[in-house]
């Protein structure tokens, strides 16, 4: 359907009919999307301010004069629903500040957050490994800290392959037993 | 399988679901018709109530006298239309221009004949008139607030200019009424209570104008 017919489609709107004024604000809306777009509304509130100006439209349906161009009305109440849109949202940013994710982290930098949390993992690490006995603290820092080969850390530690094994699995299992314990006195 | 409703598919439905009849509104002539027929009854009432000056007829074969008070009536009719025009979306910006040419024939004749006292007279040109200042602005703003009330029916999207609009008009028009029955001595006196007062009116109302007909539900 083309634009000519919109005026006999809000006339009858005029008069009560609920499916032509259906039918019109249905054909419309995607007219005002194209206007409101025009205004420099961003892309995802376009549809916000389009549903608000179908609002305005229906509470200013009584001014339409049938024997004139439509979309000349139709333009200046979708113009001004984006004027209003971006009226609030200046009022908005005076008085708000919105959460990015910058806004969870101890910094304002994300950088600098990382390289806390790092060196706070690291002093958590050290004291966590302080506890362990010394076969299985050497094994954890040859074998996940430094990352050396089973063979490597076997030649460094003059400890066999097999100790080697049993001596990490038993280390990470206290590892998470001092984690756990950690984590349930913080909560105290 | 129909596809599911959009926010914007529900609110076109929930919209047409409420759709009532509504009475159109007329015409921005045929209200501004209406208003200008309360403002001459209003003017025209004052007028006879004071009683007209004597020497009005006389004063009407002044072109001095004819001329700016001719043009200040233009600018009652122009700017009370544009106003009404202005109430309405989608109107033409350049509506507003309408009252600008006889603003400019009302200002280029007050201060042709000013400049011509000035260089007769002196500072004897100069005199304080507040009853010019009462009337006007009583009158104007009289007028003016029944001229809000009729554009609130509409949909004014610009409300401080529309409302200085009607103001500008309900001010013309209440000193074009005055003189009828004031007498002033001098063109320039006119151009300072008259016009200045005017000018104030029509400023009050762009201040205002937000406030005034900016509350409506568009």
């Amino acid at each position: 359907m083309d634009s000519d017919s919109w005026p006999e489609l809000m006339g009858r709107a005029q008069a009560g009919d609920a499916a032509s004024y259906r039918r019109f604000l249905s054909e419309v809306l995607p007219f005002l999307r194209i206007v409101i777009g025009r205004t420099g509304i961003p892309f995802d509130q376009i549809e916000d301010v389009a549903q608000e100006t179908l609002i305005s439209l229906h509470a200013i349906r009584h001014t339409y004069d049938t024997t004139r161009p439509i979309k000349p009305w139709l333009v200046a109440v979708a113009r001004r629903r984006a004027v209003d849109w971006r009226r609030r949202r200046n009022s908005a940013n005076r008085y708000e500040t919105p959460l990015d994710d910058a806004s969870h982290e101890t910094f304002a930098d994300p950088l600098a957050n990382r390289d806390k949390e790092k060196s706070e993992a690291a002093a958590s690490i050290r004291r966590w490994l302080a506890e362990l006995p010394a076969g299985q603290r050497q094994a954890v820092e040859l074998l996940k800290l430094r990352e050396l080969s089973l063979n490597e850390a076997s030649a460094v530690s003059g400890q066999s392959v097999g100790a080697l094994k049993v001596a990490t699995h038993r280390a990470l299992a206290s590892l998470r037993k001092i984690w756990k314990r950690e984590e349930k006195e913080q909560d105290r | 399988m129909t596809p599911p409703m959009t926010p914007s598919d529900k609110l076109i439905a929930a919209l047409s679901e409420a759709v009532v009849p509504v009475k159109r509104l007329p015409a921005p002539a045929v209200r501004a018709g209406k208003w200008l027929a309360f403002a001459a009854c209003v003017i025209g009432l004052l007028v006879a109530m004071h009683g007209p000056r004597d020497d009005l007829a006389a004063r009407f074969a002044d072109p001095a006298f004819a001329v700016p008070w001719i043009a200040s009536v233009l600018v009652g009719l122009a700017a009370a239309f544009a106003a009404f025009q202005m109430s309405v979306p989608g109107s033409k910006r350049a509506i507003m221009l309408l009252p600008a040419l006889p603003l400019t024939v009302w200002l280029g004749t007050l201060g042709t004949g000013c400049a011509a006292e000035l260089s007769e007279l002196g500072s004897a040109a100069f005199g304080t008139s507040w009853e010019c200042f009462g009337f006007i602005g009583v009158t104007g703003s009289a007028l003016g607030i029944v001229m809000a009330l009729m554009l609130r029916k509409a949909a004014p999207l610009a409300p401080s200019r529309t409302l200085a609009m009607g103001a500008l008009a309900a001010a013309a028009f209440a000193s074009a009424g005055l003189e009828l029955f004031h007498h002033l001595q001098t063109s320039t006196m006119v151009l300072i209570w008259h016009l200045g007062t005017v000018g104030i009116v029509t400023l009050v109302a762009l201040a205002l104008g937000r406030r005034t007909l900016g509350g409506a539900a568009y």
